[in-house]
Parts: structure tokens; sequence; C-alpha cells
């Protein structure tokens, strides 16, 4: 099918079943999966600058898919899902704005690349340590928060007022600030990355914040929606979208994002963090193939 | 003449090891799976219809906005896919009670 809004031909069955996989991945992990379809696109040919756009666009659709059915399993905390965004926007331009003067002084390409290489990794390693302990010797409850972690201690003896409830998450007592830093934080790493910033909010949500990973899934994907809800219109607004292959994928999208976030369910949150350490690895390949 | 009924060992190892591995799960999760088969196929069905029907239809006219007017063009698209998912989030989630209430009715 030719596409004549990015100019070019792909394979609409193609483009559905890797909606499909990256569908299954955001709904099971909660993430948008930009930084597995993105290499996928540009390998069937799509230019980059619609890679960037079109990518975020089939994100923000597959997100409301998940997200709603997160809400129905009763994942999805509402209340920290828009602290988080209050926190992650100012981050995420912070970050747009380092990236512009990092660009007049040094190779940023190799900066920011080794950057995220080893973020990605430090994070993948933890994940998988942590998770594989959770698993067999079941250190926390197989469905809560994780539990024993010195640095998830400091973040909740942070008694900055004012203290807020979360009471879907669990949470009796948190820090406003500490919400709202934790988000700056993503969204200034995210800025800086270029990344929607899915494999970083759910390991500091979860992490630094102390909350279940089933809540930590849903709430991520909610964010998700607003903040690739905001790159789509940014991105359209420059011409780096084409709507009619980002709804195609979708379609795809919509139907995985339904079997992850159903798949949640018959899983513990052990598990899923186990299984989302691969994540992090993988985006690290990816970006190595193409600094080396 | 009766057709032989194939026993395990002429099956193909695939097949023997998918059956296998079928026997091994709960019985909640295989019909899990069932249900899933079931909701996929008619997706898939309806799926196809709606590209032919709306997504081949509205290919010329979203790329002669994306030509004239980029301001309107970005508008669309975030309404599209929007309401594209609120839409098939209905439909997934319609497809998903039918598939467990076929499944059910199957088993009985």
């Amino acid at each position: 099918m030719h596409f004549p809004i990015s100019q070019v031909t792909v394979n609409p069955l193609l483009l559905a079943l890797v909606g499909f996989v990256i569908g299954v991945l955001g709904g099971f992990f909660g993430v948008g999966g930009g930084f597995l379809a993105g290499p996928v696109m540009f390998m069937l040919g799509v230019p980059m600058n619609f890679v960037v756009g079109t990518d975020l666009t089939h994100i923000a659709g597959k997100s409301v898919v998940a997200t709603r059915r997160h809400w129905v399993l009763g994942h999805v905390d509402f209340r920290l899902g828009a602290l988080m965004i209050l926190g992650t926007v100012p981050g995420v331009e912070l970050g747009a704005q380092i990236i512009e003067k990092l660009e007049r002084l040094y190779a940023v390409d190799q900066v920011v690349g080794s950057v995220y290489v080893a973020l990605l990794l430090a994070i993948g390693t933890f994940m998988a340590w942590e998770g594989w302990q959770a698993v067999r010797h079941k250190q926390a409850p197989a469905n809560g928060p994780v539990r024993g972690r010195r640095i998830l201690r400091v973040m909740r003896a942070l008694r900055l007022p004012p203290m807020i409830r979360l009471p879907v998450s669990g949470v009796e007592s948190i820090s406003l600030w500490t919400v709202l830093g934790v988000g700056l934080t993503v969204g200034l790493l995210a800025g800086m990355l270029g990344v929607g910033g899915g494999f970083l909010r759910l390991p500091a949500l979860i992490y630094l914040m102390g909350i279940p990973t089933h809540v930590a899934v849903g709430t991520d994907l909610f964010e998700i929606i607003f903040s690739a809800g905001y790159g789509t219109l940014t991105h359209a607004l420059k011409g780096n979208v084409d709507i009619m292959m980002a709804l195609v994928m979708h379609t795809g999208a919509a139907i995985g994002a339904q079997f992850g976030a159903i798949s949640t369910v018959h899983f513990s949150g052990s598990k899923i963090r186990l299984g989302f350490s691969l994540l992090p690895f993988l985006g690290a390949g990816l970006v190595l193939t193409k600094l080396i | 003449m009766e057709p032989v009924k194939q026993s395990n060992n002429e099956r193909p190892k695939v097949v023997r090891r998918f059956l296998h591995w079928m026997a091994s799960q709960s019985r909640h999760r295989r019909r899990l799976a069932s249900t899933l088969a079931i909701d996929l196929s008619l997706y898939a069905v309806l799926v196809v219809a709606y590209f032919f029907v709306v997504l081949q239809w509205l290919n010329e006219p979203l790329a002669g906005l994306f030509r004239e007017d980029l301001g309107h063009y970005a508008l669309v698209s975030v309404l599209l896919i929007l309401g594209q998912g609120l839409l098939l989030d209905l439909v997934t989630s319609s497809l998903l009670r039918l598939a467990k209430r076929v499944n059910g009715k199957g088993r009985e």
C-alpha cells in the first residue's frame, strides 16, 4: 500500500503486525515501545522524521486502549499520573535545552548515546537482579510494592509538606515534592535522550516511590497518553506525522495492548519486573549498533 | 476403510511438545488462550473490513490536508488517533466478552 504523506510503500499487514507486538509489550510492561518500533519502521523504508512523529502518534492511540484496560483492572492511579505529568513536562523542556547547549560544545551524539547506553544497562541490570531475587526468594509480596530497598526508605523519609495520599497505589503518605521531583528527573532524562520515558518512569515509580508494579504499569500508560499526544501535535505541526500509517499500526496495537494488559493479571509483579529488565538491554543493543 | 488415528509418537516433534505444554497448563490458562484466539480471529475479520471500507477511503483526503493546511492536519491527526483508540477499545472489549461467552458455551 502506498502512503502518499510519507511517500513510502509498505505492506499494511506488516505494519499492523509490528503494531501488535509493540501493543503487547506496551500493555504488559507499560512502555510506549518507541525504541523498538522506531528501528523497525526505519528498516521498512520510512524516512526518519516520519518514524519519530508517526511512532509517537500510534503510541498515543495504543496507550488509550491499554490504559482503559488497566483502569478496569484497578491499575491506574490518576492522581499520581497527573502529578507526574506536572513534573515531567518542564523536565522534558529542560532536557531539550541542555541538548541544544551540548550541541554547540561537544559531540552530542557520542555523549548522549553513551549516557543512554550506560543508563539502560544500569536499569536493566538492577531490575534483573531485583526481579530474580524477588522471584527466587519471595522477598516481597508478589504483587505489592518492593520492600527493603534503602533508596525507597530514603525517599519515603523526605517529609517536606505538603504530604499527599495515593490510595490507589496504597501509599499512605508521601511528599508532593518527591512525586514532582521524580517526574522532573524522568522528564529531564527523557528530554535529553529523546525518548518517551516509559522505561525510565516505570523503574522510578517502583523503586523510588514504592508503587506496586501493576499500578506502576497502568499509571505509566496513562502518562504516555499525554506525553505522546503532545508529541503528536508538535510533530504533526512540523509535518513529521503520517497519520494513515499510524492508524494502520494502531489497528494491530489496539488488540495487542488488550492482550498485554490482560496478561498482567496472570503474572506476579516480580515476574513482570524480571521480564521488563530485558527491554533496556535490547534498547542498549540497538543504540550501540548506531554508535559503532 | 476406517481412517487410522495418529498415535502420539507419529506426530511431529513440535506438535508433541506443544500438546505436552498445553496439557501442563492449568485449565484456566488453556481457556484464556482459546478465548484470546477466538477474540483475535473475530478482530482480524473486523479490522480487514474496517481497513477496506474506512482507512483506504481516508488516504487521499488526509494527504490533501497534509499538503494544504498543517495546522488543521495536526488537529485532525490527534482527534483521529484518539478517536480510533476509543473505538477500538470498545470493539476489543466487546469482542473479548463475546469470545468468553462463545468459549464458555462451547465447553458445556
